[in-house]
């Protein structure tokens, strides 16, 4: 795991610098026109689907077929992904969460109940889109993999709007949603180290 | 008997289209078992087959031990697709530190003494070798976790003749040890004529033959003859022919025999080439 970990780290940091001028370019804008604390929900997506990406590389590469002649059981090489994907997306959340809190102090708008909405919406639609977009990446090819992600990330917030409305008291709700989020990821888990390794390479 | 690296038996997979049918051979332990057949015979997918990539309708695979392929026996098999098998934006040196953490027998030593006789550079990234240098590269990674069975499947396709040169001393270089074994598929039969002990023709998914190298270029002959002379020839001599333009090709599988039996008749050695398109374009009579 620890290997197959360190060859994406590998990959995506040598994308990093690119990343960081999309997030600056982006964030700035969003930043200045709805909220900074947008900065903790680009910066976690960003990341995450970064992770998700390595999937599709490791395909045009060669490495998806040779990684299963690796002394790793398919179910490793597939919760890697997963793993990363949450280490990823924890560090955006990380980075984003500071960065607004920084831009907020600067600009007087410090509000600790939309900060812990904003984590709330990143962690859920981290979950939740991961847990289609994953599998989606695995199964399908390039081009279908990508429309994938881009139906699982509108359709994550969509779930977490019709959650929002279904509850009267935003602490319950954003619990719900993380909780409810973070087991649909863990069943994604489960089904894809079951089903995935049984397909043909 | 002696021990088998790999043994396949009666090894079945069907698609839409193709059909892998009772394939069976075996890999002798110390020996270069060499895979051909044309495009679309079934080497990639008996191999695939052999790895675990794809699932199988029917048959056994047993390694080493006799068992099938386990995480604990990926360990001691080497593999080096066709192309590309690394993540291009890497370089050897993050290579490296990635699969010495992946192979329990991972050797640094070997891996920096073969890519320095390789003269690869550790710093740059895979995306800037040439071919040559990619395939030695994914060979020195397969050899550098201290393999006993090293599978090849294309692995000089689109070589220049010094590069595919150099990775047969490579390869016979690694069988100095005993216990090691090559299974390597290629279209480039004279490279196998160099190196096999063993070979496999694969046809449409089925093994024509089997046999010892030597017994093919040593027995095996070809007669080009006009049709008179192919009128007097006893069916039972005649593996395959085939008519030409202005003659008869006959392939025999006794060479020693047929020069007694027909000496009016011009007998040449056969190579592995020419005795695969014998039998893919010629017939039976």
């Amino acid at each position: 795991m620890k290997g197959l970990l360190l060859k994406d780290f590998y990959i995506i940091k040598s994308l990093l610098l690119i990343i960081l001028v999309e997030f600056v370019a982006v964030g700035t804008g969003l930043a200045f026109l709805a909220s900074p604390y947008v900065l903790i929900v680009l910066a976690t997506v960003m990341l995450g689907m970064i992770s998700v990406t390595t999937i599709n590389s490791d395909k045009t590469s060669g490495w998806a077929k040779l990684s299963v002649t690796l002394p790793v059981s398919r179910q490793t090489l597939i919760s890697s992904k997963y793993l990363m994907y949450v280490l990823l997306s924890a560090a955006g959340l990380a980075a984003g969460t500071l960065l607004s809190l920084v831009i907020s102090f600067m600009f007087r708008e410090f509000d600790p109940e939309k900060i812990f909405l904003f984590i709330s919406i990143s962690i859920t639609l981290c979950f939740l889109s991961g847990s289609s977009m994953i599998p989606c990446y695995f199964i399908f090819n390039e081009e279908k993999s990508i429309l994938g992600s881009l139906i699982s990330y509108p359709l994550a917030a969509g779930i977490f709007v019709v959650l929002s409305l279904l509850f009267d008291n935003m602490l319950l709700m954003s619990i719900t949603c993380i909780c409810a989020s973070a087991l649909l990821f863990f069943i994604s888990l489960t089904l894809s180290c079951k089903f995935i390794p049984k397909r043909d390479i | 008997m002696g021990k088998n690296a790999l043994k396949i038996t009666d090894l079945t997979k069907q698609y839409k289209d193709f059909t892998l049918n009772n394939i069976s051979f075996e890999v002798p332990q110390g020996s270069i078992v060499g895979l051909i057949g044309e495009n679309g015979a079934g080497k990639s997918t008996t191999l695939k087959a052999v790895l675990g990539l794809i699932n199988t309708d029917g048959g056994s695979i047993s390694l080493f031990d006799g068992g099938g392929i386990s995480e604990e026996n990926k360990d001691h098999i080497g593999v080096v697709f066709d192309g590309s098998n690394y993540p291009d934006t890497l370089t050897p040196k993050q290579l490296g530190n990635v699969l010495n953490t992946i192979y329990h027998t991972w050797d640094s030593k070997i891996y920096s003494r073969l890519l320095d006789e390789f003269s690869l550079p550790l710093s740059k990234k895979l995306k800037h070798f040439s071919r040559g240098m990619t395939m030695k590269f994914s060979i020195a990674a397969a050899l550098s976790h201290n393999p006993r069975l090293l599978i090849l499947d294309e692995a000089t396709s689109g070589l220049d003749p010094v590069i595919r040169d150099d990775i047969l001393d490579i390869l016979l270089d690694f069988m100095q040890e005993e216990d090691h074994s090559v299974l390597v598929s290629s279209h480039i039969t004279s490279d196998l004529e160099k190196i096999a002990d063993y070979i496999v023709f694969l046809h449409n998914g089925k093994v024509i033959f089997s046999k010892p190298k030597d017994e093919l270029l040593v027995n095996y002959g070809i007669i080009k003859c006009g049709a008179a002379q192919f009128s007097l020839f006893d069916r039972q001599d005649i593996v395959t022919c085939r008519k030409q333009d202005y003659e008869w090709q006959v392939l025999v599988s006794d060479r020693k025999k047929a020069e007694k039996k027909y000496p009016k008749a011009l007998i040449q050695p056969a190579t592995i080439d020419e005795i695969m398109l014998m039998y893919l374009k010629g017939e039976k009579p």
